[in-house]
């Protein structure tokens, strides 16, 4: 979808066009899940707070100042959205990534791999929130550049940039852990 | 030890950890589950027509930057480059002096530079104030060299603007608050440290000095392949000019340890991206980022003007009193004493004896007038402040009720040689 269909969609969805408003939801569903799930750490409730989220664009629709700018307003809705969900769920999980491993079934993993996977998952817990937030979208549905500065309102090589940076600091703190031989 | 493999092995363990199947999205459940919301958005729409034109506006990210700095730099450097290898292709025969001359090269011909970028800091404050905790406010920077040479710049952040429009040299703080050199200043010149950016020449400079200055800077420079984009990255780390229990610790980039990450594209060699990395205890902080470089665009003139409002208030220095003597003695407690309490009179005459502007603002007037003092502290100094300021602990209740508790940012290196409030209010 390019920037121009993406806003005559936006147009469309003002315009009343709810079709229009769907085709947006489905391109954004994933992103919105991810950036979720960076708060949530459960994916059921991130699916819960991206289908929320739409429902709030609709409501705010008309608020939309730039339509260029439709991702990154809608996950600014979608961290608020989060955000409240988290504050009011009942399940205490903390934000703590290691206490929901079993929310990642890995049957491609060998079983000596799980340790690994669970510092990994540890590492990504005490990363910064924006850096967070960066490799959760990268990696949790293979999002591309485009995709990721599109939602974030920043430009590939700002991604890149800061994506390098998390990176690196992953890396470290995975030494850190006694993990290095898989890296080096 | 292959650099290659190391980063697909990053990658398939974040994938692991991470990945998820791809999503799909149910709009018909959707559409069941949200009627309310659907008929107020159908109420809506059939209320008020949308647009319908598409205004598409694509913001070119030409990304060739002012580099040039840091060719310099790391000539003085270079011995202490270290070349990792974490990611991609590392440049064991590349040296940082060899990547900064390149990238001065490739920036020798610009005759225009538009940036944007964002920073934590406040919308109307200091251009180079910091807080970690901050949201980011938005800043644009210009900057254009005519045929004639004639030179031109403007920094500007929601509140602040500052602007050379090749003769004079002018500060805006919204709504009204102004101060003008009659010369064309430098850019960096109103601590607007991020101006010099702009300026490549003086940017390698400015890196330059500090290398020579601070022998034991690290450097790293490394090579990183995304998406099939080759980068080289520089990073200098940059050590605090106050000690960690400074009062202004943190309160400013050059008040911090901080990182300085230029990204330049490797193949033409001009730079991609800076950002700036405040090292904290709990760790990095963002707070300073350029987001996009455009060069050698077509600025507008009337990015070069400023409009300034009719009831602008120009800033004069203090200047000697009748009394002076009087004054001159006082001592920052003392002064910030009196000051408290000509505004809990709404005594403004008085109180404008020791305030830095021309004139005590109404919307200044409407908060400090009638407050009552609680306590006056001990003063103190901070090596992130003047050598002739001090800061006064403060405790006041304003007016309406609520109750403040500051520092009083006071100072007298100013012809009346009195010391007057700089900030802190």
């Amino acid at each position: 979808m390019t920037e121009i269909e993406q806003i005559n969609l936006v147009n469309a969805a003002l315009s009343g066009d709810l079709a229009a408003f769907g085709c947006l939801c489905d391109k954004y569903y994933s992103p919105m899940v991810a950036l979720a799930y960076c708060v949530l750490y459960d994916h059921h409730l991130a699916e819960d707070a991206a289908q929320e989220t739409f429902a709030r664009a609709l409501q705010n629709l008309r608020k939309l100042s730039d339509k260029e700018k439709f991702a990154s307003w809608l996950a600014r809705i979608c961290r608020n959205v989060a955000v409240d969900l988290a504050r009011f769920r009942s399940r205490d999980t903390k934000g703590d990534f290691s206490i929901a491993t079993q929310d990642f079934p890995s049957p491609a993993a060998p079983a000596n791999d799980n340790c690994e996977i669970t510092a990994v998952r540890e590492v990504i817990s005490r990363l910064p929130a924006a850096e967070r937030e960066l490799i959760v979208l990268r990696y949790y549905n293979s999002m591309s550049f485009e995709a990721m500065a599109d939602v974030l309102g920043l430009s590939k090589t700002v991604i890149n940039t800061r994506l390098c940076r998390a990176r690196k600091r992953i890396a470290q703190l995975l030494r850190n852990k006694g993990i290095s031989e898989v890296l080096l | 030890m292959n650099p290659q493999n190391d980063k697909k092995s990053l990658d398939e363990l974040l994938s692991l950890a991470l990945g998820r199947e791809n999503l799909k999205f149910d709009f018909a459940k959707w559409q069941n589950q949200h009627q309310p919301e659907i008929r107020q958005f159908r109420s809506q729409a059939q209320s008020a027509p949308a647009e319908t034109a598409v205004s598409h506006h694509t913001w070119r990210i030409i990304m060739k930057s002012p580099i040039t700095k840091f060719a310099a730099a790391a000539a003085v450097i270079v011995a202490v480059v270290l070349t990792m290898n974490i990611f991609n292709k590392s440049i064991p025969t590349v040296s940082a002096a060899q990547v900064l001359q390149e990238a001065i090269d490739a920036v020798s011909d610009i005759w225009s530079v538009h940036m944007k970028a964002q920073m934590r800091t406040i919308p109307h404050d200091n251009f180079s104030m910091i807080g970690l905790n901050y949201d980011f406010v938005p800043i644009e920077m210009w900057q254009r060299t005519d045929e004639t040479g004639l030179v031109q710049w403007r920094v500007e952040k929601p509140q602040r603007i500052l602007l050379m429009d090749g003769q004079t040299t002018t500060m805006l703080i919204r709504p009204n608050n102004a101060v003008r050199a009659d010369e064309p200043w430098p850019l960096g010149c109103f601590d607007s440290w991020m101006g010099r950016l702009l300026n490549v020449r003086d940017l390698l400079d400015n890196v330059l000095q500090q290398a020579k200055n601070n022998p034991d800077q690290v450097v790293t420079l490394y090579h990183a392949n995304t998406e099939g984009k080759d980068t080289i990255v520089l990073e200098v780390e940059v050590k605090a000019d106050v000690p960690e229990n400074d009062y202004l610790r943190n309160s400013f980039i050059s008040n911090s340890d901080h990182l300085n990450i230029y990204q330049f594209d490797a193949r033409d060699k001009l730079l991609d991206a800076f950002q700036v990395y405040a090292h904290t205890q709990n760790g990095d902080v963002l707070i300073f980022e350029v987001t996009n470089i455009e060069y050698n665009t077509q600025i507008a003139d009337s990015v070069f003007t400023l409009d300034l409002p009719k009831d602008v208030i120009w800033y004069q220095q203090p200047q000697p009193l009748p009394d002076n003597q009087r004054y001159e003695k006082m001592t920052p407690k003392e002064v910030a004493q009196a000051f408290f309490h000509a505004c809990s009179k709404e005594d403004w005459d008085e109180a404008a004896k020791f305030w830095s502007g021309s004139k005590i603002s109404d919307p200044l007037k409407k908060y400090l007038g009638g407050l009552e003092i609680i306590s006056i502290g001990e003063p103190f100094k901070s090596l992130g402040y003047t050598p002739h300021g001090w800061f006064v602990p403060y405790e006041i209740r304003l007016k309406k009720g609520p109750v403040k508790k500051f520092n009083l940012a006071i100072r007298n290196d100013n012809p009346a040689q009195r010391y007057i409030v700089d900030g802190g209010i």
